[in-house]
């Protein structure tokens, strides 16, 4: 009765996690701000979870980091009008590898204080299911 | 009563496969990536068990790890090596239920093969088959 996230691959553009989840039913897993930033290798993906501290884009230093912005910057959505336009944004797959579950996923705040992005991954339907969430900025230079 | 992958979609970088399951209920069908690469990486990629590949050496024994790293780039950097390009796929329905895919070892436990699943309702979608980050479209 657990999901779990596993990191397979990463990049400077792109990380992959293998999503398990072992019953579905709504079980999920945030994967925070610092998880993403510690799998980062830089580049984009690194300057995006930095957003509060050094800002981004259209997005000033210090400013706290919605649900709005969290989406913006990891799932692309309104990112013109949020980060600005040519700000290179990331978008959320995910791929199903096995199973009757489906697994979804979704960007918020990461915690209390506001500080960083975070991806939300839930099972939403009964039976287990696994799957790869690609975490990537398209059109990026390099992998 | 049938699952269909058919090519719609190839280049030295990608493949793209409309698949097309009538029933569901498990159905599935094998890919065989070497019947579809025609050159660069995908066909490297395709004939890693031939001639060698990153660190796989030409003629090791084709494993699910293998072709996962390979296929899927899971564990792409321990397995095949830093800086080798490795493939993901990705399932993007058009109709119907779920389809799940995974990297596999084919029928006859030496094909480096993706194998696409209906687990529940009859249900199409696309395939793709991608390396990224390598030039070419």
């Amino acid at each position: 009765m657990a999901i779990t996230v596993t990191l397979k691959y990463a990049k400077a553009n792109r990380l992959r996690f293998l999503i398990d989840a072992s019953a579905g039913n709504g079980e999920t897993s945030a994967i925070s701000g610092a998880t993403l930033l510690a799998a980062a290798q830089g580049g984009p993906i690194k300057n995006i979870l930095n957003v509060k501290t050094q800002g981004y884009g259209k997005l000033a230093a210090g400013a706290n980091v919605t649900q709005a912005i969290a989406r913006a910057l990891l799932l692309s959505d309104d990112a013109a009008s949020v980060v600005g336009e040519k700000v290179p944004t990331a978008i959320c797959r995910v791929s199903q590898r096995s199973g009757t579950g489906t697994i979804i996923v979704d960007a918020d705040v990461d915690g209390g204080d506001a500080a960083m992005p975070e991806l939300n991954v839930t099972a939403v339907a009964a039976g287990a299911a696994s799957a790869y969430l690609d975490i990537e900025i398209p059109g990026a230079i390099g992998a | 009563m049938a699952i269909t992958a058919t090519l719609k979609y190839a280049t030295p970088n990608r493949l793209r496969f409309l698949i097309v399951a009538s029933v569901g209920d498990g159905e599935d069908v094998d890919i065989a990536i070497e019947e579809y690469a025609e050159r660069g990486p995908m066909k490297q990629l395709a004939n890693a068990l031939t001639t060698g590949y990153g660190k796989i050496a030409a003629g090791a024994e084709l494993t699910q790890a293998i072709a996962r790293a390979l296929l899927q780039s899971d564990d792409a950097e321990a397995i095949v090596g830093e800086g080798v390009s490795t493939a993901m796929c990705h399932i993007t329905g058009r109709s119907g239920g779920p389809l799940v895919a995974d990297a596999t070892i084919g029928a006859d436990g030496a094909t480096l093969s993706v194998n696409v699943a209906a687990p529940g309702a009859a249900a199409s979608g696309y395939l793709d088959i991608e390396i990224p980050g390598a030039i070419g479209a």
